[in-house]
């Protein structure tokens, strides 16, 4: 409660955070604006079937059922960073340019930028010529194509550009809290398709257990994204001129689960790719297979998720945390980890220690993804199907996210105090 | 006046896609590690009011084009 109060109390805090909400409101008006020319009604019985086809629908928070202008949304943008991210580990020029620094990354952004245009144009076809079946009749079918792509396009790099902005002039990361909205904007769905279920005479236990079930899973979401492994330092006593410095004891905090929530967004976001692919080409062999064996329940669909869970968890620690940078940065400082000598060996134990901790997280990860599903087989309770457990760590995960830049900003604002 | 509505649609959606690319790319997208935003450092913010403006400019024209549409026809 007090730090919803500071949020309104520091005017730097309150602007940012009213920045955020205005940009929050423009993504979810556009996501009501279509684009003309499609038989909305026609659509929306297509997307109220549920399937998976729901959860990209999700995704985009209830945008592509509308065929709206933001109907692709964040994806082509974090598509286009999963993309760039893996060639960066593959083809060395962008390796070299990753390299450089500050300078770098920002090429790299900027060419990551680049192909969201070509990812978003190549999906925008792919969908208004998808959607063929559903576009008015006194409509040409060549034009429609024409107008719905660059609509679509424009929305997408909109939405790609709202994100960048919230990024910048507001609190948190802008892509992840578009995605967030997105889901939450959908909870009222699934709340009363869960009263209609109640009402259709399922079980009250069961709907009891499946809410409590989704009530521990957040808390132990929030419990180990925060949970860290500390590694103790001791520092050697340095004299300089008539002062003593450091002859500490201090610690490494190494977290459980080094990515956050960016590899449950990626994972979820590679997840559609075969589906929308199958879905918008009308071959009707890919169609059957894809609704028979890639299923919510499905072994073949969560198999693929904990796959990729466990991948993106791996990949996204080896990218974000660099052993021999931190053993070199505890050696140039005059530490060492009790037990081990500086330099290779100190390097080695921290690999040993954080590829063990990845192990945990992403199995965590993993098993969360799963819960749901399972629970609602248990249950019998399918309202809360299209949610999922990815759903829920985003959701958990970006909230955590949110709070702790909060937290960053104000401390930063203490520390200027103090020097003036 | 559908025509003219689509027209307008049409051409401020390209020039909003250029006019995106355009900026300097702020953060380092969803690619920055671990998703945290810098909150603090931009220098080419002076530099780039005037783009700022212009794109806000043409998303307000292709979003209220887009309304219309909607709305209306």
């Amino acid at each position: 409660m007090e730090s919803i109060l500071t949020l309104f109390r520091v005017p730097e805090l309150r602007k940012r955070f009213m920045f955020t909400l205005a940009m929050i409101g423009v993504y979810r008006l556009g996501s009501h604006i279509p684009i003309s020319g499609v038989d909305l009604q026609a659509l929306q019985g297509l997307f109220n079937q549920g399937g998976l086809l729901g959860f990209v629908d999700l995704f985009s928070g209830g945008a592509l059922g509308r065929f709206s202008i933001f109907a692709l949304g964040i994806l082509p943008f974090i598509n286009a960073s999963i993309i760039m991210q893996m060639l960066t580990f593959i083809w060395p020029k962008l390796k070299e340019l990753a390299e450089e620094g500050a300078s770098g990354h920002k090429q790299i952004s900027q060419y990551t930028r680049y192909l969201t245009v070509i990812l978003a144009f190549i999906q925008g076809i792919v969908m208004s010529i998808g959607f063929r079946n559903f576009v008015l009749p006194d409509v040409h079918f060549v034009f429609f194509v024409f107008y719905a792509v660059v609509g679509l396009v424009a929305g997408s790099v909109l939405v790609m550009w709202l994100s960048e902005i919230m990024t910048e002039n507001g609190i948190g990361n802008g892509a992840s809290l578009l995605i967030f909205v997105g889901i939450i904007s959908q909870l009222p769905f699934f709340i009363k398709n869960t009263v209609v279920l109640l009402s259709g005479g399922a079980s009250r236990v069961g709907v009891i257990a499946m809410v409590v079930v989704l009530l521990v899973m957040i808390v132990s979401i929030v419990f180990m994204q925060e949970a860290q492994r500390r590694v103790q330092v001791q520092y050697a006593k340095r004299v300089i001129g008539r002062k003593m410095y450091g002859g500490q004891n201090t610690y490494i905090p190494l977290k459980l689960i080094q990515g956050g929530v960016l590899p449950i967004i990626f994972a979820s976001a590679l997840m559609q790719f075969p589906l929308v692919i199958s879905e918008y080409s009308g071959v009707q062999v890919l169609k059957d297979f894809f609704s028979t064996y890639y299923r919510y329940d499905g072994v073949l669909y969560n198999g693929v998720l904990c796959f990729l869970i466990f991948f993106f968890t791996y990949f996204y620690t080896a990218i974000s945390f660099n052993p021999k940078d931190l053993a070199d940065n505890i050696k140039k400082h005059g530490g060492f980890i009790l037990g081990v000598r500086p330099g290779r060996p100190t390097e080695e134990y921290i690999e040993k220690i954080v590829t063990r901790l990845t192990l945990v997280g992403a199995s965590f990860l993993a098993f969360v993804a799963l819960v749901p599903t399972i629970a609602s087989n248990v249950t019998q309770v399918t309202s809360f199907q299209g949610l999922g457990g990815t759903a829920m760590l985003i959701i958990v995960g970006v909230a955590l996210d949110f709070v702790k830049q909060v937290e960053t900003f104000l401390l930063n604002r203490r520390y200027e105090g103090l020097i003036e | 006046m559908r025509e003219l509505l689509i027209g307008i649609e049409l051409l401020s959606g390209l020039a909003l896609i250029v006019a995106v690319l355009l900026h300097s790319p702020k953060g380092e997208g969803l690619g920055s590690i671990g998703g945290q935003a810098r909150m603090f450092n931009n220098p080419y913010k002076e530099l780039e009011a005037p783009l700022n403006r212009i794109t806000y400019g043409l998303a307000t024209i292709f979003m209220v084009a887009a309304t219309v549409l909607g709305l209306f026809f």
